[in-house]
C-alpha cells in the first residue's frame, strides 16, 4: 500500500513543479531585468506582522529590497494565473460559495489583525491609523482578503507547502542580501504564500474553477475549522443491540498462533542488555527470575524436606530395634537422606524394597541368628 | 524457599516495629491511629520478567551510540544502511550457524549442565519414519507451533492406525490452515524479521493458498463438519487469498445453519475487494455481511472494524469510501469497540488521497489520541506512523503536525509499534524531508544531529533535500560536515550529489568575514581534493561514476580558493591530458580564476596551459590571454606561444 501510495505521489508530483518552474522562470528573468545587484530571498521579505513596522522607518534599502521581491513575485502571480487552465469542473458551484463565506470570514479576521498589530506598533492615534491602513493597502492590493492572516503567527509556520519547495528552485540562482537577518523564516515564507494564493483564489473563483482545489484548502492548514468529526456521524445501524455478548473466538489454536503472530510484529531487536535477558528468558535459554533452584520442579514441589531427611519412620514398622538388620537399615536411611538426585517417594520404596526383601529372607536369617546366641532379630 | 518465606514475613515484623516505638518517628497522625487496623497489601505476583522490564525502561535511548546490537567498537560500528543490514543479518547468521551445530552433532549436546536443566539447550527431538510417537507428542508439537513436525508425527500416527481425537485433528486444521502448511520463520530470528522489509506484502496481491493440500484433507477427513472445521479452512483460505473459495465456503456454511464466529466474518471481510470489482459492490457486500453477523447475533470487534474499514480503504470513489468511513466509525463507537493504530492507518489512507481533495483528518486523529499509549492489537497497527508520516510530510505539508506525530511515537511504549526497520526508514525519511523543507537550517541540523547516524542514515535522496535546505539557506558552512557525512554513509558514488556539493561550494564563495567560513576555503579545497580522489578510485574499480568536465572545473575552482596551487596543477592536467575522455569543459570561471592564481603562483608556463586549452576546446580565451598578458611579463619563449595561440591581432591592441 505504501508502495502504492508514493508511486502515485511520484506521479502527481512530477506534473505539479512543472507548472511552477515554467512560472518560475519566467518571473525569475523578468525581475532579473529590474535589477541586477542582488536580490533577497523570501526570507527577506519579512514583514507584514511585527517586523515590518520598524524596519520600514529605520532601514530604507531593506525595505527598497522587500519591495523588491513584492514585485518579483506580483510577477511570479500574474504568470502564473495566465499558465492555469480554467475549466469548469463538477462540484464548482459548491466549492464557489464555501469560498465566498470562508473569504468573508477572511477579510474580516483581516481588518481585526491589522488594527491589532496596529495598536501594538503604533503609539498616537494616528499613527496607529497610518500603520492600519498601510497595512490594508498592502494586503488588498495584492490582490484581496488574503485568507486568514489572523491565523496566529506561532501556527503560520505550517503551511509553507510545496509551494516553497518551488520557491527554492527559484530561488536557487540568486543571491541572498545579507544586510537584512531574517529573525523567523518561515512565517514570511507561509505569508506570503497565502497571500499569492488567496489573490489567485479570487480571481479565478469568479470566472470559473482554478485548477487545483485542494491546493487553496490545504493552505489554511491550522485554520482548518471544517474538521473531520470522526465519531459524530450517523451510525450504520446494523448492529442494534449493543449489548452483545463478546463472541469468542472458536478456534483456540488460531487464536492462539494469531496472537503470538501479533506480539513478533511489535517485537523489536533488544536496545539494551535488560531487554536482551528478557528475551532470553522469554525463549527460555535462561532461568526464570526470580532464580530459584526448585524451578519447574512438578513431581516434588509439595513434598517437605523432612520427608528427605527423616526416614527411620518408615522403618518403626517392621524393622527390629536393634541388631544387624536395624544397623544396616540406618545406614541405609543416613545414605538416602544425603541424596538430592532422588525423590521422597524413591526412598521411601528403596526401603519398602529392603523391607520385602528381609521378609523373603526370614528364614535363612533367623537360622543364621540361632547359631550366634545374645542376638536376636525377633519382632 | 525458606529465605523467601522468611522475607514475606519481614514487612510485617518491620511495621510491628514502627508501631511499638511510634514516638520516636515521625508520624504526624494522632495516636487513635495505632488503632486502626493496618492493611498489608497483597502480594503482587509478578512474571518473571516484569522486573527486567522495568529495568529495562529506565534504560533511554542514547542518541550518540550506535544500537545495542552492533559492537561497541569504533571501528566495527557500521555506519552506512547496507552495513547496518549486513552486521545485523551476520550476527543472526552465527546464531543459525551455532543452532545448525547444535542440531548436526547432537550427540555432543546430551549433557545437562545446568541445574534446573535447561530445555533449550538440549537437541530438539528428531522424528524419523520409525520413531516412537504417541497422540500425547501430536498435542505437544501443535501447541509449540511445530508445523513441519506435527506433520510428520500425524503422518506416522496415521500410518500405524492410530486413531486421532477429533479435537486434536481440529488443532491441526487450524495450525496448517494458519501457515498454509509452510513453516514459518522461526521465532527466534528477530533480526531477520526486523530487516525482511516487506516480503508478506508482495505476497498479499496474489493467491497463496495450496489448494487440495494437507488442509483440504484434514477438512475433508472431519465428518460431520463442525462449525471450528468451517471456520479454520475459511480463514485459512481467506489469509492467502483464495478468496472465491473461502467465500463460497461461508455461503455453504450459512445454508446449512452453521454458526461461525466473529473473526471468522472478519477474514472474509478484509476480501471482499477481492471479490467485487466496483466499490458500490464492495460496500454492499460489506453490509450484507455486517447484516448476517447481526442476525447471528454476533458482536463484533476491533478486527471487524479493521476489515471494514480496510475494505472501504479499496474504494475508488472517494466520496462513498468518505461517507462509509464516517459511517462506520459512530457504528462501532456505539458498540464499545475502541480502535486501534490501525484504525487510524485505515482512516488516513481513505481520508488523505493523491488525487482526492486534501483532508485534515490527521488533525482530528491526533486530537483524538495524542498523548495515549498504545499496544499491538491488529497487525497493520505498525502501518500507522510510517503513513502519519508520509501524510504529514506529502499530503499536508505540516512541520507541526509532523512533531506531534513524533510526540506519539515517542509516548510510552508506542515506538514498538513503528514497525520494521523498512517502515521506521520511511518515517524518518518523510520526518527529516519535511523539516529540512520547512524549518530554518539551524533548527533542522539539531534534529539531524539528532538521528544521524545513530538511527536513521538518510537516503541519497534525503540527502539530496538535505544540501538543497543547506543551498537555500545559504548554510554554505554546513557543507564539509554533511561532505563526511556522505563519505561516511557511502553517498560518494552518487554524481548528482557530488555536483551538488561541489555547485554549493563553489556559488557561495566565502566572504572570509563572518568567522564561521574563515575556515571555508581550507575546508572546501579538501572536500573537493577527497572527492577527486575518491572519484578516481572510483573509476579504477567501480566505474560507477565518473569525472564531468564540469565537476573537475568546480574542483579546480575550490582547490585554488583553498590555497592549494600544486593540486590544482594536477587536477588540471588531468582535465588536459583526458580531455576526449571527459565528457564537458570546465566552466569558463573556473579557469579564469586558475588563471588568476597561477599569476599570484607566477607560474605563466601553467598559464599558457590554461590558455592553449580554452582554444583547443574552442572557449572564449581573449579575456584568458588578456589575463596572462597584463599579469606576467613573459619571456620570449611564452611570448610566443601566447601569439601562435591567440594570434598576433591580440597583443596589438
Amino acid at each position: 500500500m505504501l508502495a502504492l501510495r508514493s508511486a502515485q505521489r511520484l506521479g502527481l508530483r512530477s506534473i505539479l513543479p512543472a507548472a511552477y518552474k515554467n512560472v518560475g522562470l519566467v518571473s525569475y528573468s523578468s525581475s532579473q531585468s529590474k535589477n541586477d545587484d542582488g536580490y533577497s530571498s523570501s526570507d527577506d521579505e519579512k514583514p507584514k506582522k511585527k517586523k515590518d513596522k520598524p524596519v520600514k522607518k529605520s532601514d530604507e534599502p531593506a525595505e527598497t529590497a522587500a519591495q523588491r521581491l513584492n514585485r518579483l513575485l506580483g510577477t511570479m502571480q500574474a504568470t502564473d494565473q495566465l499558465s492555469a487552465s480554467d475549466f469548469p469542473r463538477p462540484g464548482d458551484e459548491n466549492r464557489r460559495r464555501r469560498e465566498v463565506q470562508k473569504q468573508e470570514i477572511a477579510s474580516k479576521n483581516v481588518l481585526t489583525a491589522a488594527k491589532n498589530i496596529a495598536s501594538m506598533l503604533g503609539t498616537s492615534e494616528s499613527d496607529k491609523k497610518q500603520t492600519e491602513s498601510e497595512l490594508l493597502a498592502k494586503l488588498l492590493g495584492h490582490g484581496s482578503e488574503s485568507a486568514p492572516a489572523a491565523a496566529g503567527e506561532g501556527q503560520t509556520t505550517a503551511p509553507a507547502g510545496d509551494k516553497e519547495l518551488n520557491l527554492s528552485e527559484l530561488i536557487v540562482g540568486m543571491k541572498i542580501d545579507r544586510r537584512q537577518q531574517p529573525p523567523q523564516v518561515e512565517q514570511t515564507r507561509g505569508e506570503y504564500v497565502r497571500r499569492s494564493l488567496a489573490s489567485r483564489a479570487k480571481s479565478q473563483g469568479r470566472d470559473g474553477y482554478h485548477q487545483r482545489p485542494q491546493r487553496q484548502v490545504k493552505r489554511e492548514a491550522e485554520s482548518f475549522t471544517g474538521s473531520v468529526n470522526l465519531y459524530g456521524g450517523e451510525p450504520l445501524g446494523i448492529f442494534k443491540d449493543t449489548q452483545l455478548p463478546n463472541s469468542t473466538d472458536i478456534l483456540s489454536t488460531w487464536s492462539q498462533l494469531s496472537e503470538r503472530e501479533l506480539s513478533l510484529q511489535a517485537a523489536h531487536p533488544p536496545a539494551n542488555y535488560f531487554e536482551q535477558m528478557v528475551l532470553w528468558t522469554d525463549e527460555s535459554k535462561v532461568w526464570r527470575f526470580p532464580i530459584n533452584n526448585e524451578q519447574d520442579w512438578a513431581d516434588e514441589v509439595n513434598v517437605d524436606f523432612s520427608e528427605h531427611i527423616f526416614l527411620e519412620q518408615h522403618l518403626e514398622e517392621w524393622c527390629p530395634n536393634k541388631g544387624p538388620v536395624r544397623h544396616f537399615m540406618e545406614l541405609v536411611c543416613v545414605g538416602l537422606s544425603k541424596n538430592p538426585y532422588v525423590t521422597a517417594q524413591e526412598k521411601k520404596d528403596h526401603i519398602l524394597w529392603f523391607r520385602d526383601y528381609f521378609e523373603a529372607k526370614k528364614d535363612i536369617l533367623r537360622d543364621l541368628i540361632s547359631k550366634e546366641p545374645g542376638k536376636s532379630i525377633s519382632a | 524457599m525458606y529465605l523467601s518465606r522468611q522475607l514475606r514475613l519481614l514487612p510485617r515484623a518491620n511495621i510491628a516495629r514502627s508501631l511499638s516505638s511510634s514516638g520516636a518517628h515521625y508520624t504526624t497522625a494522632p495516636a487513635e491511629d495505632s488503632h486502626s487496623t493496618i492493611e498489608i497489601p497483597n502480594r503482587i505476583e509478578r512474571s518473571p520478567t516484569d522486573i527486567l522490564q522495568a529495568l529495562a525502561g529506565t534504560v533511554g535511548r542514547d542518541h550518540t551510540a550506535p544500537h545495542y546490537k552492533y559492537h561497541d567498537d569504533p571501528f566495527l560500528i557500521p555506519m552506512s544502511n547496507a552495513a547496518k543490514r549486513t552486521y545485523a543479518m551476520s550476527k543472526e547468521s552465527g546464531r543459525k550457524a551455532a543452532k545448525w551445530i547444535k542440531e548436526e552433532h547432537r550427540e555432543l549436546f546430551m549433557h545437562q549442565e545446568a541445574q534446573p536443566a535447561v530445555e533449550k539447550f538440549a537437541p530438539s527431538m528428531v522424528y524419523t519414519e520409525d520413531s516412537h510417537v504417541e497422540e500425547s507428542s501430536l498435542r505437544q508439537l501443535i501447541s509449540q507451533g511445530e508445523l513441519k513436525d506435527a506433520v510428520l508425527v500425524y503422518n506416522l500416527l496415521e500410518q500405524k492406525g492410530t486413531s486421532i481425537s477429533p479435537d486434536l485433528k481440529q488443532s491441526l486444521l487450524e495450525l496448517v490452515c494458519f501457515h498454509n502448511n509452510q513453516e514459518p520463520l522461526p521465532e527466534e530470528y528477530i533480526e531477520e524479521r526486523w530487516f525482511m522489509q516487506n516480503n508478506q506484502r508482495r505476497e498479499r496481491s496474489a493467491k497463496t493458498w495450496k489448494d487440495g493440500d494437507l488442509a483440504e484433507k484434514l477438512y475433508s477427513e472431519i465428518e460431520p463438519k463442525t462449525p471450528q472445521s468451517y471456520a479454520s479452512l475459511i480463514r485459512g483460505m481467506a489469509k492467502y487469498l483464495q478468496c472465491e473459495r473461502a467465500y463460497a465456503l461461508l455461503q455453504e456454511a450459512g445454508e446449512k445453519q452453521i454458526q461461525l464466529d466473529t473473526n471468522t466474518f472478519n477474514s472474509i471481510i478484509q476480501i471482499v475487494s477481492f471479490l467485487k470489482d466496483t466499490a458500490e459492490q464492495r460496500w454492499q457486500l460489506c453490509t450484507e455481511l455486517l447484516q448476517e453477523m447481526s442476525q447471528q447475533k454476533l458482536r463484533p470487534n476491533l478486527g471487524t472494524l479493521n476489515s471494514v474499514l480496510q475494505c472501504i480503504s479499496t474504494f475508488g470513489n472517494f466520496k462513498l469510501a468518505r461517507s462509509a468511513a464516517l459511517q462506520v466509525l459512530p457504528e462501532f463507537k456505539q458498540l464499545g469497540v475502541s480502535p486501534s493504530l490501525g484504525t487510524y492507518y485505515y482512516l488516513l489512507i481513505i481520508f488523505c488521497r493523491e488525487r482526492g481533495p486534501v483532508s485534515h483528518v490527521i488533525v482530528d486523529i491526533l486530537n483524538d489520541i495524542a498523548g495515549k499509549e498504545f499496544q499491538i492489537e491488529h497487525p497493520k497497527d505498525t502501518y500507522f506512523f510510517a503513513t502519519a508520516m508520509d501524510v504529514c510530510r506529502n499530503h499536508l505539508h505540516d512541520k507541526s503536525l509532523a512533531k506531534k506525530v513524533n510526540e506519539l511515537l515517542h509516548t510510552g511504549k508506542n515506538y514498538d509499534l513503528v514497525g520494521d526497520s523498512f517502515k521506521e526508514s520511511i518515517y524518518y525519511r518523510n520526518y527529516l524531508a519535511l523539516l529540512c523543507q520547512t524549518e530554518s537550517l539551524d533548527d533542522f541540523m539539531l534534529t539531524y544531529d539528532l538521528l544521524v547516524p545513530n538511527i536513521y542514515i538518510p537516503e541519497p535522496g534525503i540527502m539530496e533535500e538535505i544540501l538543497r535546505a543547506v543551498e537555500i539557506n545559504g548554510g554554505v558552512e554546513y557543507v564539509p560536515r554533511i561532505w563526511s557525512d556522505m563519505v561516511v554513509f557511502d553517498h560518494t558514488h552518487r554524481e548528482s550529489l557530488l555536483l551538488y556539493v561541489l555547485r554549493i561550494l563553489v556559488d557561495n564563495k566565502p566572504s572570509g568575514e563572518s568567522p564561521a567560513q574563515q575556515q571555508l576555503p581550507e575546508q572546501g579545497a579538501k572536500v573537493a581534493l577527497d572527492m577527486y580522489e575518491k572519484v578516481e578510485d572510483a573509476i579504477k574499480r567501480l566505474r560507477k561514476v565518473s569525472f564531468t568536465g564540469q565537476m573537475l572545473g568546480d574542483i579546480l575552482t575550490l582547490l585554488v580558493r583553498g590555497g592549494n596551487f600544486e593540486k590544482a596543477c594536477e587536477v588540471f592536467a588531468h582535465v588536459d591530458k583526458n580531455q576526449h575522455r571527459i565528457p564537458g569543459t570546465p566552466a569558463e570561471s573556473a579557469l579564469q580564476e586558475f588563471v588568476e592564481a597561477s599569476v599570484l603562483e607566477k607560474s605563466p608556463s601553467q598559464a599558457l596551459v590554461v590558455l592553449q586549452y580554452a582554444v583547443e576546446n574552442n572557449m572564449d580565451s581573449s579575456a584568458l590571454a588578456k589575463r596572462i598578458h597584463e599579469g606576467f611579463t613573459l619571456n620570449e619563449v611564452h611570448l610566443s606561444k601566447l601569439k601562435s595561440l591567440v594570434g598576433e591581432s591580440f597583443l596589438d591592441k
